[in-house]
């Protein structure tokens, strides 16, 4: 029996070996703080309650910054403190002016009383609504990276992070980001403005509401399809389009509710008028009482499905009616070697009167297979003529922002995965931002720069996504890399990096890049109204 | 169907997978008694508990398994012991058809101690049919519903001195039945529409040959099949395709033989499969073609060491490769060895089998720049038998099991799928206590079960195109499973089946931690009654599936449902034997989707007409 005890042995030893590791993990970018059902996830980067550490709480007039407090912006630092001279008493005009027991401090300086235009805050004089101390009241002070929009701590810019689930807001002009936020169930595609909320529709077909202040999930999360990529506000209404479901829903904003605002389904239209396959909608865009949805179509014999622009009259939202389409078959495409590619269009614009649709050209491979065309849509007439892009710079817009006279086009570019292990974006090319004028001629363009070869170890290369315009800034995403570049539109038609590989400072970090999969997918952008 | 706490005996000419489980937790499903009701395989299979089977919807469309919880990469699936898991790690059931098969082995439990690796859930032998004695004439046709047409014929005869079995099958399906569509999915108040399935179609047919021959003492056999298939691919009800198609090929050949050596009884197996697939049309705008080939040598030994101890080993090398295009593609290389001990106490009533495997899965081809991986996995398994008389009998198991990444989740690109060559082999500790009671016109077992899985492997969406597997840390599945059978008075006989599922991932973030798994519905119940006479014998099914959801973080369902089936059955003539079946399936018409949109046929109708002719 010796021989059936040593393999009883053996089995019992070996069954019980390491148990797999359970519990909460943070996601990208957050730490646990605390031990064991008491753990927290904390984020140390620029969370003013734990910079740099668990419970490492910064001070008055400080922010987090990278993961070390430091001054907020228009403080100054002075014998340990962070002091705003422009309407503090006690440092009026220059640190350690002290203004006398009868005196104010305005303008950064000592004088008898606050102008009409000033609120008196103790010996402060401060305008409510754009001071970060004193927002809104006396003493309410935004926090780290908000700032005061009409008496309201709001950030100015937010981003959408799909691959963490999480938003992250950030401060205009400081580009000072905050904490990183949980939003919805799974992963956030898309932002739009809704009053002092920001909906969120999710991959798991909630679209949840999110406070502008602070990015806490506020009201109740209504359902939407699959897909909900683009979506369009114009209060009280707001238009989803759900690309992969393939419809187009209409709610209807209604009272406060639980912190945000009831949303009220009014009609769901389906896209297509047939069932041979998927409209692949992208984008929505709106004049009058008219939505134009751009229709990429599916694969095969279903991209008859699209190629076009659909018409949906919403002049009565709770009955939308489609009115035909715009044909986009009828621009050339003029393809780089004679073969077939298609309009495959990604997005639309009403710009200056017209519509304006970004036609990706992509071959059968999806790949682009002609240059980047804008068509421009008389809306009246319904004719169609083509803009066609400098393909040594721009190949596949996917996003227009129409800003003043100038039309601005954010581009895919040729992006190509490597074919061997680990299969990263080895190439990006062609790609980044094309401005327009009110010609429709080009301006300028940009390109991300970094690292291009994605080969290489560490080189995470810059893939645009989505992008917001703030003033003459723009805020444009990283699909591949999680970051967020500044740029600057000058008046004279330039564009100057603030936040690249081009400029001093590098792009921001705004969203973690999980160190497994090395992919960090900034989805959106909004510019906070 | 025979449930079975206690593995059926078999022939020794038919005993096809030496490596029984002496303390398993086995079904076995009587394919030829169910030979009337218009099921395929993957159905068959799903009568057993724990089992829950995704359908792609239609004759011949894509079938897989979930096995207590574990996905369909791992559940093991075997025709005569040869496995039939593809290139991907998981085997498709609708190209087995119910013509080839005497009987299904469903075996419960993590089974890599006993079958290697990817047996997590557990393994699905599907037994081909036995050669009769004599010479024998036999055919099945039946035609249905949706233009539905399943015929096989067979004849066995002596040959060569040995006994022979000749089958051919084919299967075609036009598949275009009508399903409930949500033109407003996110409205709840808006009524359906009724939509045809379109490019639905599947044409399938085939050819077995067996041959058992005996050569002085030892026995051996032959096994040959080929089966030749081309399908539509007609995609979700959401993302319909009017083009996509996939056709391929199935060859195999396997050999066996079995004789004493020195007091051993050892049991020699070799097979060869390959299988080709292309794939066209719609989202496939360059025809894709794979080619997988696997190749396997098999020594099994087992001997007796006094009354109460039978030892066995297992000697196992497999070599898998697979080609994508004209492009030569990675291959695999595994040797695996495994003991296993059984020993029996209190006059046999009380067995104990430990059992220990070892498999290498080496990469002997990789892509350029990918790492040649190894992996080793340890499989340890204790099980014990304890019959109380009466009938009663309680068995345990605990064990360890685990999966290898398979070649393409490794090393192949498909469409918007990347792979991922580091990904690390999947593994499950899993434990299982049941009771189980045989009378003599019934039978019931009680079993509860309970997995811990790590690292198991799922695809991730991979900006801004692609998706990509990925290891998931922790997982727990848990439940209870319920059969019983019994003959009753008046003809009557019932069966029925149970199964409890808890799942919850145990370690991610906020976002997925303590969610339920996708795809494992709390619920899943059958029960049938059979009665009158033969005939004029009918029979009554009722399936329920609970709700289950669809993504991680569990907000999307799918909802519950319940299907009826009937049937009538009537033995029309005796010599030859003549039998006419009429089944009328989802008698409620209920529209209801599987896995992750996929409609499945409503109300259909089918004429079941089966011959047997033996000349005198």
């Amino acid at each position: 029996m010796k021989l059936h005890r040593v393999c009883l042995a053996l089995s019992s030893l070996l069954l019980f070996t390491a148990c797999p590791d359970q519990g909460l993990i943070c996601p990208e970018g957050q730490v646990a703080c605390g031990e064991g059902s008491a753990a927290t996830c904390q984020e140390f980067r620029s969370d003013p309650d734990n910079c740099g550490g668990c419970g490492v709480a910064c001070g008055d007039g400080q922010a987090c910054v990278e993961g070390s407090c430091r001054c907020q912006p228009g403080a100054t630092f002075a014998d340990g403190a962070c002091v705003f001279t422009s309407f503090d008493a006690d440092n009026c005009g220059t640190p350690g002016t002290v203004c006398g027991a009868d005196r104010v401090c305005s303008d950064g300086a000592c004088v008898s009383a606050c102008p009409a235009s000033a609120t008196r805050c103790g010996r402060s004089c401060v305008d409510l609504t754009d001071n970060d101390v004193h927002c809104g009241a006396c003493d309410n002070a935004c926090g780290s990276a908000t700032s005061c929009h009409a008496g309201t701590c709001e950030y100015d810019v937010v981003a959408a992070c799909s691959t963490n689930g999480q938003l992250v807001g950030m401060q205009a002009g400081s580009d000072l980001l905050g904490p990183t936020r949980a939003v919805g169930t799974n992963r956030p595609m898309a932002l739009a403005p809704l009053r002092d909320v920001i909906l969120v529709p999710d991959v798991d077909q909630g679209m949840v509401q999110a406070r502008q202040s602070d990015l806490v999930t506020v009201g109740t999360t209504v359902g939407v399809g699959t897909d909900a990529r683009f979506v369009l506000t114009e209060d009280p209404f707001v238009y989803v389009v759900n690309s992969v479901s393939g419809t187009l829903q209409i709610f209807e904003a209604g009272g406060a509710s639980g912190g945000g605002h009831e949303l009220a389904l009014r009609a769901e239209l389906p896209l297509s008028e047939t069932d041979q396959g998927n409209t692949f909608a992208q984008g929505v865009a709106k004049s009058g009482s008219t939505l134009y949805i751009p229709l990429q179509g599916g694969f095969g014999a279903a991209a008859a499905e699209g190629q076009k622009v659909l018409r949906v009259n919403v002049s009565n939202p709770s009955l939308p009616a489609r009115e035909g389409a715009i044909d986009l078959t009828t621009v050339a495409l003029n393809s780089f070697d004679g073969g077939v590619t298609l309009p495959r269009p990604a997005d639309a614009v009403v710009h200056r009167g017209a519509l304006y649709v970004a036609l990706t050209n992509l071959d059968e491979a999806y790949a682009p297979g002609g240059p980047g065309i804008l068509a421009k849509v008389d809306l009246a007439t319904g004719n169609v003529t083509a803009i066609t892009l400098d393909s040594n710079v721009c190949l596949a817009p996917t996003e227009l922002v129409s800003s003043g006279d100038r039309l601005l086009v954010s581009c895919l570019g040729k992006v190509e995965y490597s074919w061997t292990h680990p299969y990263p974006i080895v190439k990006a090319e062609k790609s980044g931002l094309v401005v327009l004028d009110g010609n429709d001629a080009p301006l300028a363009h940009w390109t991300p720069g970094g690292c291009q070869d994605g080969n290489d170890a560490g080189c995470l290369l810059a893939v645009p996504s989505r992008f917001a315009v703030l003033g003459d800034d723009v805020y444009l995403g990283d699909q591949n890399g999680g970051r967020m570049f500044v740029l600057e539109l000058k008046a004279d038609g330039g564009i100057v990096e603030r936040r690249g590989f081009h400029a001093t400072s590098g792009p921001l970090q705004a969203c973690p890049v999980d160190p497994e999969r090395q992919v960090s997918n900034l989805i959106d952008v909004l510019a906070v109204p | 169907m025979q449930l079975a706490p206690v593995v059926v005996p078999l022939p020794a000419e038919e005993e096809p997978v030496p490596r029984r489980d002496p303390t398993g937790v086995t079904t076995v499903i009587d394919v030829s008694a169910r030979a009337q009701e218009a099921k395929d395989t993957a159905e068959l299979i799903a009568s057993a508990p724990g089992v829950h089977l995704q359908q792609s919807g239609g004759v011949g469309q894509k079938e897989t398994l979930i096995l207590r919880g574990a996905s369909s990469s791992g559940v093991l699936v075997f025709l005569d012991g040869i496995p039939l898991n593809g290139a991907g790690g998981i085997a498709d059931l609708s190209l087995l058809p119910v013509a080839m098969l005497e009987r299904l082995e469903v075996s419960r439990g993590g089974a890599s101690a006993s079958h290697g690796s990817g047996g997590l859930g557990g393994a699905v032998n599907a037994v081909t049919r036995r050669i009769p004695h004599g010479v024998r004439l036999f055919a099945d046709l039946r035609y249905g519903s949706f233009q539905t047409a399943v015929a096989s014929l067979g004849a066995a005869a002596p040959l060569l001195g040995g006994e022979a079995l000749l089958l051919v099958h084919g299967t075609r399906s036009e598949g275009d039945f009508r399903f409930a569509f949500d033109p407003e999915p996110a409205n709840p108040d808006n009524a359906l529409t009724l939509h045809t399935r379109a490019n639905n179609q599947a044409a399938l047919g085939g050819g077995m040959f067996k041959l058992n021959h005996r050569l002085g003492d030892w026995s051996t056999s032959v096994l040959l099949d080929g089966l030749i298939y081309q399908r539509g691919l007609a995609g979700t009800s959401r993302n319909p395709s009017a083009e996509a198609q996939e056709s391929g090929t199935r060859w195999m050949a396997a050999g066996r033989a079995t004789g004493e050596v020195a007091g051993a009884l050892l049991n020699l197996r070799a097979h060869a499969r390959t299988d080709g697939t292309q794939l066209s049309g719609g989202f496939y705008f360059a025809p894709l073609h794979q080619q997988f080939t696997t190749a396997g040598l098999t020594a099994d030994l087992g001997w007796t060491l006094g009354s109460q101890q039978l030892w066995g080993a297992v000697l196992e090398t497999h070599l898998d490769s697979l080609s994508v295009g004209a492009q030569p593609g990675p291959a695999l290389g595994r040797i695996a060895a495994s003991v296993g001990d059984e020993l029996l106490f209190l006059d046999g009533r009380l067995t104990l089998a430990p059992s220990l495997r070892l498999d290498a899965v080496h990469a002997l081809a990789a892509p350029a720049g990918a790492p040649r991986v190894t992996h080793f996995l340890f499989s340890p398994k204790l099980g014990a038998a304890w019959s109380f008389g009466g009938g009663l009998e309680l068995r345990t198991n605990l064990g360890q099991s685990h999966r290898a990444p398979s070649m393409l989740e490794l090393y192949v690109a498909q469409g918007t799928l990347l792979p991922n060559a580091n990904l690390r082999p999947e593994r499950a500790l899993h434990g299982d206590l049941s009771l189980g009671w045989t009378g003599e016109t019934a039978r019931a077992s009680l079993t509860g079960f309970y997995g811990l899985y790590q690292d198991l492997i799922a695809y991730e969406y991979y900006p801004p195109f692609l998706a990509r597997p990925f290891n998931f840390d922790t997982a727990q599945v848990g439940g209870a499973e319920l059969e019983a059978a019994a003959d009753l008075p008046l003809g009557l006989r019932a069966e029925g089946a149970y199964t409890l599922t808890f799942s919850q991932n145990l370690r991610d973030d906020p976002r997925f931690y303590l969610r339920e798994l996708p795809h494992r519905p709390r619920h899943r119940g059958q029960a049938r009654l059979w009665a009158g006479p033969d005939w004029l014998r009918g029979r009554v099914e009722v399936d329920y599936r609970a709700t289950q959801f669809l993504n991680r973080t569990g907000t999307l369902s799918l909802p519950a449902r319940v299907l009826l089936n009937l049937g009538l059955s009537s033995k029309l003539l005796a010599a030859p034997a003549v039998t006419a079946s009429l089944e009328a399936r989802n008698l409620l018409d209920v529209h209801t989707e599987d896995f992750d949109g996929y409609p499945l046929p409503g109300r259909s109708f089918h004429l079941t007409l089966s011959t047997t002719f033996e000349p005198k």
